[in-house]
């Protein structure tokens, strides 16, 4: 019925749709960047602060243990310079008696034993690598060693790229000095930091001031490895936290300078993005926690628009609904209103003509036409006037009641009685086309508050409609009931021809019939309506071809109070 | 008083060729017809003619035929009326009947319907004025009686 509203409903529906999509995006945007950029972030720096304490205590953990094995070694050698005298250490036997003593200490760590005295001249030694030294005058571990009593020097390689480093101890006796000089295994050293394991990524080296990496690492840095790496002031716990980028890789990283030899800095570092992993369940929360929003506003979008659409329609087709019933009831209104004026009109002048042709008529039983060789002529057409008179009689009588005011006589109407006497009527013509009327009455049928001339007016008409359209053989069955609502149905079904659909929204209308001309008026169901309208009820037709009809009239049990009043003061006008 | 004779009818329509068709029709099945054409006309006319039967058709312009019969019955009780209607005023037809009225009828009407009536009322009127003679007999019997007594 409201096809042609389809492009207004779907403009319609589109704007409800972008209105609500709108009114809960924008709050919903809102409250999420405002998540986003404090408690993400915020949960996100505690993350990464966390990772940072993590790589810190790991750095100090390193430390202390390689500050441990260092100073041992330190310590080794100073008790044993301190042991003996300036003149025992030149002698080569008591230095391989020093060196084996080490050697069976701390394991394959040290590789040579020197004595330097302070002009940096090797007084005695002990090779079994089979370096030669001549002078150390001019090397770092030197000058350091003259201002220090213990110098620990950074990294260097042997002729056959073994990495080493220096431990040098001042041997101080009666105003004689001399160095106690020993080379130690770059490994040993290495060791310490290379098995050191976080997570996936994590790792931990030794750097020196200038940047030089002084160990491997897990992750495949080497000796002497040139580092771009940038110290900053460390933090009250001697470690430095800091995040950088190394080829284009966020590190996070915890850097703390070692007690044993300050020039080194042992780095424990990881790739941020494994640092910081917690933080992916965090994000996978607050995606799912988005995407659970969008989903959530899409489907009431969906569901509210959905049902204002609905009921929207509604609405529409119920107003259609009443427009056509309103203007099907002003239509016949008017109808009503002209063909009564018409009908008026032309009575008079039809009682006349019947008036004249019956004096006529009256004329011709006298004696003296019996010589008139026309009188049969005659008479038959005064007869022919005389009946059409009559039909037209008919139609203006029908024409006035379907249009008739009148006052509106409500009273208690038994409908048993009411149906029994209408069925009564016509029950002999229907006997004599062998057409049986059956009335079911249901038990409990109020007593209603209704004009009983009109509805028995009403039932009259539809009983012989049904009647006409049982040409031969038939059955009718009228059936009162009590329906919802305080609703009184009576039910008129036959078994005849049935009516086309086509015709169906015709057949209240005035004049409208399918009988040949002179045998119906097409007036019946319009008067029909009439009543019914009049009697606050309405009128209901469910027809099939060659099955049948079945008018169904439904009427109020009680008195309607608005509805009665329009009435009378229709009636009274 | 007047037993045998014709019951006497009076005409009233505005139409004038039905009405004078109509009276032509009604004096040929034996009545004594005159007709005129409003109610004004009607009442002059009972008044110096004796009448037993009105036919008054209710829509008429100037005083209509409901006014008409009230005044008939006010001036001579004893007229009965038949109303002639359209359809469109039967409930002041029915309206008619309570304030006296005989019966009424549809235009356009059928002769043979029209003469039952005007029988039917004429057959009421002449019973009334029987009962009515007879009672007025009764009184004067009485009336004797009560002189031969005294």
């Amino acid at each position: 019925m409201a096809d042609h509203y389809q492009k207004t409903y779907s403009w319609i529906r589109r704007h409800i749709i972008l209105v609500i999509f709108l009114v809960l995006s924008i709050p919903f945007i809102l409250v999420i960047t405002i998540v986003y950029f404090t408690g993400y972030q915020y949960i996100k720096s505690s993350i990464t602060q966390q990772a940072g304490f993590k790589l810190a205590d790991a750095a100090i953990e390193v430390r202390s243990e390689l500050d441990a094995g260092i100073t041992g070694l330190c310590k080794t050698m100073s008790f044993l310079s301190e042991s003996e005298t300036m003149s025992g250490l030149q002698e080569e036997e008591t230095l391989a008696r020093i060196f084996a003593r080490l050697e069976k200490e701390s394991g394959d760590v040290f590789q040579d034993l020197a004595v330097v005295a302070t002009d940096g001249q090797v007084l005695a030694g002990v090779f079994p690598y089979g370096r030669v030294y001549v002078d150390f005058s001019r090397e770092e571990w030197f000058i350091g060693s003259c201002e220090d009593r213990v110098v620990v020097s950074d990294v260097h390689f042997d002729s056959r790229n073994n990495p080493y480093f220096i431990i040098s101890v001042l041997h101080d006796h009666c105003q004689e000095q001399a160095m106690l000089r020993a080379t130690v295994n770059g490994l040993w050293l290495s060791a310490f930091v290379e098995n050191v394991r976080l997570g996936r990524t994590g790792e931990a080296f030794l750097v020196n001031s200038k940047g030089i990496a002084q160990t491997r690492s897990r992750m495949g840095k080497d000796f002497g490895e040139k580092l771009n790496m940038v110290f900053l002031e460390p933090q009250p716990d001697g470690t430095i936290r800091m995040a950088y980028h190394e080829q284009g890789v966020e590190m996070l990283a915890a850097i703390t300078s070692l007690k044993s030899n300050s020039n080194w800095f042992l780095v424990v570092r990881q790739e941020k993005e494994e640092a910081i992993e917690d933080i992916l369940m965090v994000r996978m929360v607050f995606i799912f926690g988005v995407i659970l929003g969008v989903i959530f506003i899409m489907v009431i979008g969906y569901l509210t628009s959905s049902m204002l659409m609905k009921k929207i329609r509604q609405a529409d087709e119920k107003k259609c609904e009443i427009d056509e019933q309103l203007i099907q009831s002003q239509k016949l209104a008017a109808i009503g209103q002209l063909s009564s004026g018409v009908a008026h009109e032309i009575n008079n002048p039809l009682a006349v003509i019947g008036e004249e042709a019956g004096w006529l008529q009256d004329l011709m039983k006298d004696a003296d036409f019996k010589d008139f060789k026309h009188a049969e002529e005659f008479r038959d057409s005064l007869g022919a006037i005389v009946d059409q008179v009559r039909r037209c009689k008919e139609v203006t009588h029908k024409l006035l009641s379907f249009a008739r005011k009148m006052d509106s006589n409500f009273s208690e109407v038994n409908l048993k009685e009411v149906v029994d006497e209408v069925v009564e009527m016509r029950e002999q013509d229907a006997f004599l086309d062998n057409i049986t009327i059956e009335k079911v009455y249901d038990k409990k049928l109020p007593i209603i508050f209704s004009e009983p001339y009109l509805l028995r007016q009403l039932l009259l008409n539809l009983v012989n409609n049904a009647v006409d359209a049982i040409s031969k053989g038939g059955k009718i069955t009228i059936h009162a009931r009590m329906g919802p609502q305080e609703k009184v149905l009576i039910s008129v079904t036959d078994n005849g021809f049935g009516i086309p659909r086509e015709n169906l929204n015709k057949i209240f209308d005035p004049f409208f019939t399918t009988k040949p001309p002179g045998k119906g008026t097409g007036l019946g169901l319009s008067t029909c309506h009439g009543i019914i309208t009049k009697l606050g009820g309405e009128i209901l037709v469910d027809s099939e071809v060659n099955k049948g009809s079945t008018f169904t009239v439904v009427l109020p049990a009680k008195p309607n109070p608005g509805n009665k009043t329009g009435e009378q003061a229709a009636g009274v006008e | 008083m007047q037993d045998n004779t014709d019951p006497r009818i009076l005409l009233v329509d505005d139409e004038e060729r039905f009405r004078t068709t109509l009276a032509k029709r009604l004096k040929g099945k034996n009545f004594e017809v005159a007709d005129l054409g409003s109610g004004n006309e009607a009442l002059d006319y009972i008044k110096d003619n004796q009448v037993d039967v009105v036919v008054l058709d209710i829509k008429m312009p100037g005083m209509d035929g409901i006014e008409t019969l009230g005044e008939v019955k006010k001036l001579v009780p004893g007229i009965e009326v038949v109303l002639l209607t359209g359809h469109g005023t039967v409930e002041t037809a029915v309206e008619g009947m309570r304030d006296g009225a005989y019966d009424y009828l549809m235009k356009p009407c059928e002769i043979d319907e029209l003469v039952e009536k005007i029988n039917g009322a004429f057959a009421v009127k002449k019973e009334r004025d029987l009962r009515l003679k007879q009672a007025e007999d009764r009184s004067r019997l009485d009336k004797l009686e009560k002189a031969v007594r005294f």
